[in-house]
């Protein structure tokens, strides 16, 4: 009886280790995102381990593979290369959800027809603020001739966060690594797992939807530290000579008459702009042209696979936004 | 403490154990009686404390319903009958009546004479009401006929009303096929356990890879219907009926996955609802617990079809608008079981029309047109069931004949489940064709004391744990 336990029991960790092995090709091509890594440059919180091939099947389908920086971009970076436009921003603008050609960046390389360079460390995550404390660093390292473009899906910040940005004191995203954690997520089932279950509250409030700070009320003390925070943020431009652009991308909501809105405040998205105008910062609000693709039945985010209008960017949302950067840039270079 | 829920996952191995434990060599001494009795009492607190997970208080109304029925069948005798029958008959309903139907009504009639809102009670609506309910009314109605031998121990009928895994979702179970179970000695095993995990595997696949992820496109749909093209709205349809079969029928098989691990049978909930012909089969293949219910305590003792023609189609249109009316408080739900009282009368006039023109016979052509009809029949009925109210589920259905234009939305989930829907349907009917029998359901389960079969069964767990959808996502039959 106890041989019999025994045996039974060795069967059954060889049958486990043989289906762990069976579930981690499945997640090879499902759901495989590379480790990050503190970023040593400061030009982001963190990156993904350079060089990886990674894939998203949860939402969205997409394969890919991280450049030699560790960012999402066709093409590797070499230090000194010539960059015309930096894109910076959260998970949407980094694009793992889409096809590597099909992203904002790539797409904006395809419409410059190689006369100018785009170069996208956009990092999930990165809310607006992350990319302001980060901006310095960022232009320091790839030094973009001519614009760097920040996106944010959202206006509403606590004014107690902007302050720590401008006063250098916002907390870092940390990046769990070394020994047998990096090798623990390196098995892409055991990472789908634990990003599933475990992680599944941070990945709401952090990683994968950015910026849904909340309740950010609309006070005296919201206009002055977001003036302060675009001070830093048209100074810091300046000061390494390229212009900024902030692109503000909301969400769609479908209402059940069938028609859709974005849900801003259009006091604080006046205030936004206004404020982007006094400061010398291109703002491009893309809530007409998302609601313009809306009419024509096209749906900016969502996928087949999540729900409509749910969730991030998709191919057709990143199209948008590229022509209406590129459109934007056309303008305002004449 | 729903199944599929982490508390759960704590909850039932430690009642297996605890379970199991009473075969260990102190226990085997004992008589078997008070062996098997003190295995039904760990089991009733463990329904219980199941139970009370949600709201504890709720424990007294399950406990006040037991012993009505209880007591109500102890003194099914000469004079006292017809006063047991009664007060173990409208007490319960009286209960059910208060809780899920009261404000319903109230507002109703508000509504009808356009009065203000009020009179209306502020009560919270027990989880699986409709189902302990039936179960005590099935029981009480039973031994009044003399179909069943009133329960003297107490544990017996209480453990047979509040039994965990059936308590909250049914099945609705039959006294007479539950508590003889309890009068013979039933336990964990090896046997149970390895059929059981599969069951039960099989259920939460159904459950949070299936259902859930149908569920998330299905809901958006709901929400905004005038956005969708006319194909989305018809793929919704269809999804809903796949995500609601997935869902409650997932339900049911971790439902007997669990009694099969404790050593307990239930009954089979659903047989392939969506091969059904027409709308009568539909009803011995889905939810076949709550049908054979109705037809049992409701449309049999209306009548039946003992009383003529006319009387049948009302009979049939009673016992469905109450059916529709036991999901919930809700007209939706009474226009849902209505259509479907209206369309087992038809099938039944129709049947009529081709038996007497000797119209039997039926080709494979035939056949599967019948079963395509019947489950767009059916979805388009869930379509009313899922809506807030009638009209805005006659204007989905609207939109959908009349090539409304809008947002396209081809939901992977929705096309892989029915996909994967009719695949495993098709399974079933080559199985029936080799074996010579007639189409039934089963589960595909393998040998766990081999290699390979352990090797596909956690193969399958792992899958379903990594295509799961982790939001919140209650079943939906809990609400009734």
């Amino acid at each position: 009886m106890t041989r019999a336990v025994f045996k039974w029991i060795g069967k059954a960790v060889g049958a486990g280790l043989l289906a762990l092995a069976l579930l981690c090709l499945f997640c090879w091509f499902y759901y495989n995102v590379p480790v990050h890594y503190t970023n040593e440059t400061g030009a982001t919180e963190y990156k993904w381990e350079a060089g990886r091939f990674y894939s998203k099947g949860t939402e969205g389908f997409a394969l890919g593979r991280t450049n030699n920086d560790g960012f999402n971009n066709l093409l590797d970076y070499t230090p000194g290369e010539d960059i015309d436009i930096l894109l910076m921003g959260s998970s949407h603008m980094e694009g793992f959800n889409v096809a590597q050609d099909e992203n904002a960046a790539a797409r904006l390389n395809e419409f410059f027809g190689g006369q100018r360079y785009v170069y996208n460390i956009g990092t999930a995550g990165h809310t607006m603020l992350y990319c302001v404390k980060r901006l310095d660093s960022a232009l320091a390292l790839y030094a973009p001739k001519d614009w760097v473009l920040i996106e944010t899906m959202s206006l509403d910040f606590a004014p107690e966060d902007m302050e720590a940005v401008v006063e250098g004191t916002y907390p870092d995203i940390p990046s769990h690594t070394g020994g047998l954690l990096t090798l623990l997520q390196k098995i892409p089932v055991l990472r789908l797992f634990y990003t599933k279950y475990v992680k599944r509250s941070e990945l709401f409030s952090g990683m994968a939807d950015g910026q849904y700070e909340e309740g950010a009320a609309f006070t005296g003390s919201y206009a002055e530290s977001l003036e302060r925070l675009l001070d830093k943020l048209a100074s810091e431009s300046k000061a390494h000579g390229v212009l900024p652009m902030v692109v503000y991308s909301p969400p769609l909501l479908i209402d059940p008459d069938g028609s859709a809105h974005a849900d801003t405040d259009p006091e604080k998205l006046a205030l936004f702009a206004s404020l982007c105008r006094e400061k010398g910062i291109e703002f491009l609000d893309l809530t007409q042209p998302y609601l313009a693709a809306y009419d024509s039945c096209v749906l900016p985010f969502g996928y087949s696979n999540t729900a409509p209008s749910v969730g991030h960017l998709n191919r057709h949302g990143h199209r948008i936004f590229a022509e209406a950067a590129a459109a934007r840039i056309a303008e305002r270079e004449g | 403490m729903p199944f599929n829920s982490l508390s759960f996952l704590v909850f039932f191995p430690l009642v297996c154990v605890l379970a199991a434990l009473t075969n260990a060599a102190p226990f085997r001494a004992m008589e078997r009686e008070k062996r098997m009795r003190i295995r039904q009492i760990l089991l009733l607190i463990a329904s219980y404390v199941f139970y009370g997970w949600w709201n504890w208080k709720c424990c007294f109304l399950m406990l006040g319903l037991t012993l009505t029925a209880h007591f109500c069948a102890l003194h099914m005798d000469g004079r006292r009958r017809r006063l047991a029958l009664s007060v173990g008959v409208v007490l319960p309903l009286l209960i059910l009546g208060i809780f899920k139907y009261f404000n319903f009504f109230v507002d109703s009639f508000c509504a009808l004479f356009g009065i203000a809102r009020a009179g209306t009670l502020s009560i919270l609506l027990p989880v699986g009401i409709s189902f302990y309910t039936f179960q005590s009314l099935s029981y009480t109605i039973d031994v009044s006929r003399g179909k069943l031998r009133p329960e003297t121990d107490f544990v017996k009928t209480a453990l047979y009303i509040a039994f965990f895994p059936q308590l909250v979702a049914g099945p609705i179970v039959k006294a007479g096929d539950f508590i003889p179970q309890l009068h013979e000695e039933r336990t964990v095993t090896a046997e149970g356990l390895a059929l059981g995990v599969q069951y039960f595997a099989f259920g939460l696949f159904k459950k949070i890879v299936l259902a859930d992820n149908i569920g998330v496109f299905v809901d958006a749909v709901h929400a905004a219907p005038a956005a969708y093209s006319s194909p989305t709205l018809l793929l919704m349809a269809y999804a809903y009926a796949i995500q609601i079969y997935c869902d409650f029928s997932g339900y049911s098989d971790m439902a007997v996955g669990c009694a099969r691990i404790l050593g307990y049978e239930l009954p089979r909930n659903f047989n392939l609802p969506y091969l059904s012909r027409n709308v009568s089969e539909f009803w011995k293949r889905w939810h076949i617990s709550l049908g054979a219910w109705l037809q049992d305590y409701l449309y049999i003792p209306l009548g039946g079809n003992r009383k003529g023609k006319a009387r049948t189609y009302v009979n049939l249109l009673i016992t469905m608008t109450v059916g529709g009316l036991w999901h919930g408080a809700a007209w939706t739900y009474v226009a849902w079981g209505a259509l479907h009282g209206a369309a087992l009368c038809v099938h039944k006039l129709y049947a009529t029309w081709r038996k007497k023109r000797g119209l039997d016979r039926r080709g494979p052509l035939w056949t599967a047109v019948s079963v395509f009809v019947t489950f767009t029949w059916v979805s388009l009925c869930l379509v009313v069931f899922r809506a807030d109210s009638i009209g805005k589920a006659f204007s989905i259905i609207a939109a959908i004949f009349t090539l409304q234009s809008g947002l396209h939305f081809v939901s992977f989930w929705a096309v892989t489940a029915l996909i994967l829907t009719a695949l495993c349907s098709l399974a079933a009917i080559l199985r029936s064709r080799k074996n010579g029998a007639r189409l039934d359901g089963y589960y595909p389960t393998v040998d766990l004391s081999g290699f390979r079969g352990l090797t596909a069964f956690f193969t399958f767990v792992g899958l379903t744990l990594c295509l799961a959808y982790t939001g919140q996502s209650p079943f939906i039959y809990f609400q009734f």
